[in-house]
C-alpha cells in the first residue's frame, strides 16, 4: 500500500506543515541514563547466582545433618521418688562411659550411697588395713610407749613430755 | 546480532528520545513520559540481541510502558490533576513554523486516542503504515483510515480557529 496515494493536496500540505513542528526537548539526563543502562547490562540474569545459592544451602544442610545430635535423657533415682534427675549427655559420651565402667560396680556403689544417705557415715564399711596380729596391729600411743598389756593407757606425765619434745625436734 | 553497545544506545537516544516522549505524552504527563522513555532505554541495554528494527522496538516498548504506568496514574489522579496545569507544551514554538504549535497541540489532544497515536507515529516518528500497524496491532488499512480521518479532523479544527 502506497502511503501517499490516498492523500489530497490539502492533506499533504497539512501533513508537511505539521511534521515541521519540533517535539519539545526532553530533560532526561543522557549521562545518567547511560550509567543506568551500563549497570543494568551486567545484571542480565539470576540463573547462576541462584544456582550457586541453592548448592551452598544444600551443602550447609548436608553438613548439619552429619553432626551428632545430642538429646536429653530423663532418669529417676530409686531413692528419690518424684524428683527427676536430668542428665544431658550425647550418645557418644554415654557410649564411652558404658564401655569404661563395668556395669556390675554401679549397683554396689548406688546401694552404698543409699545406705550412707539413710544411716550416715556409720554405714560405711570398715577398712581393715592391718591384720589382727600382734605385730601388725595398728600403731597406737600405747604400743609406741612399749605398753603391750592392752590395758587402757593411764596418763603418764613424763612420757607425755618426752613424746612432745621428740615430736617438736623431728 | 550481538548485545547493544553504549554508542548505539546513545545514537538512538539522540535520534528518538524527543519523539518517544511526545508519543508517551498521549497517555502520561511529561514527567512520567520521560520516566517511561528512560526505563525503556535502560531495559534495551540489557537485552541479549539487537532488535531487527530498533526504532519500532523503542516505540512499541514505550507504548507498553506508558500503558502500564497509566494504571498507576489513575490511582493518583488527584495529584496528577494538580500537576497538569504546569505541563510544558508538546512542541517547541518557532518563528518559522507553518502552523501554530499550540493550535496543533490543541487539535491533536482533541482527537480520539487511536487517531492521535497514529498521527504522532506517522508525522514525528516518520513511520510507515506497516510499521505503525505492527506497533498498534491493527491492520494497515485500519491504520491508514485512522490517519486520514485524523488529518481531516485537524484541518477542520484549524479552519475553525482561523475563522474566529
Amino acid at each position: 500500500m502506497n502511503d501517499k496515494n490516498q492523500l489530497s493536496p490539502a492533506q499533504r500540505e497539512l501533513e508537511q506543515a505539521l511534521s515541521g513542528l519540533q517535539p519539545m526537548g526532553t530533560s532526561i539526563d543522557r549521562d545518567r541514563l547511560m550509567f543506568l543502562a551500563g549497570r543494568r547490562s551486567v545484571r542480565r540474569g539470576y540463573f547462576w547466582p541462584g544456582l550457586t545459592t541453592v548448592f551452598a544451602a544444600a551443602f550447609v544442610v548436608s553438613l548439619a545433618m552429619q553432626l551428632p545430635s545430642g538429646h536429653i535423657q530423663y532418669a529417676k533415682h530409686p531413692g528419690l521418688e518424684g524428683k527427676p534427675i536430668t542428665l544431658t549427655v550425647s550418645e557418644s559420651i554415654a557410649g564411652d562411659r558404658e564401655t569404661r565402667s563395668p556395669s556390675s560396680s554401679r549397683p554396689n556403689y548406688l546401694d552404698l550411697r543409699d545406705k550412707v544417705l539413710a544411716r550416715g557415715l556409720d554405714a560405711l564399711p570398715t577398712i581393715n588395713r592391718f591384720p589382727e596380729t600382734a605385730e601388725n596391729s595398728p600403731m597406737t600411743l600405747q604400743r609406741l610407749l612399749g605398753d603391750t598389756s592392752n590395758q587402757p593407757m593411764r596418763s603418764n606425765p613424763w612420757k607425755i613430755e618426752y613424746l612432745f619434745r621428740w615430736g617438736a625436734k623431728s | 546480532m550481538g548485545s547493544i553497545g553504549p554508542q548505539k544506545l546513545a545514537t538512538w537516544f539522540d535520534a528518538y528520545a524527543a519523539q518517544l516522549v511526545l508519543y508517551a505524552r498521549q497517555w502520561l504527563d511529561v514527567g512520567l513520559a520521560e520516566d517511561a522513555v528512560q526505563d525503556v532505554f535502560v531495559r534495551m541495554a540489557a537485552i541479549r540481541s539487537e532488535p531487527a528494527n530498533a526504532k519500532a522496538w523503542l516505540f512499541r516498548s514505550v507504548r507498553n510502558e506508558a500503558i502500564s504506568k497509566i494504571r498507576s496514574r489513575w490511582r493518583r489522579q488527584n495529584h496528577e490533576a494538580k500537576r497538569a496545569a504546569n505541563q510544558p507544551n508538546w512542541f517547541e514554538p518557532r518563528p518559522d513554523e507553518l502552523v501554530d504549535s499550540a493550535m496543533a497541540q490543541s487539535a491533536l489532544e482533541s482527537l480520539p486516542a487511536e487517531q492521535q497515536e497514529v498521527v504522532i507515529l506517522r508525522l514525528w516518528a516518520g513511520m510507515t503504515f506497516q510499521e505503525i500497524s505492527d506497533i498498534v496491532g491493527r491492520s494497515v488499512s485500519t491504520v491508514a483510515d485512522r490517519y486520514h480521518s485524523a488529518l481531516a479532523a485537524i484541518r477542520r479544527m484549524m479552519e475553525k480557529c482561523h475563522e474566529r
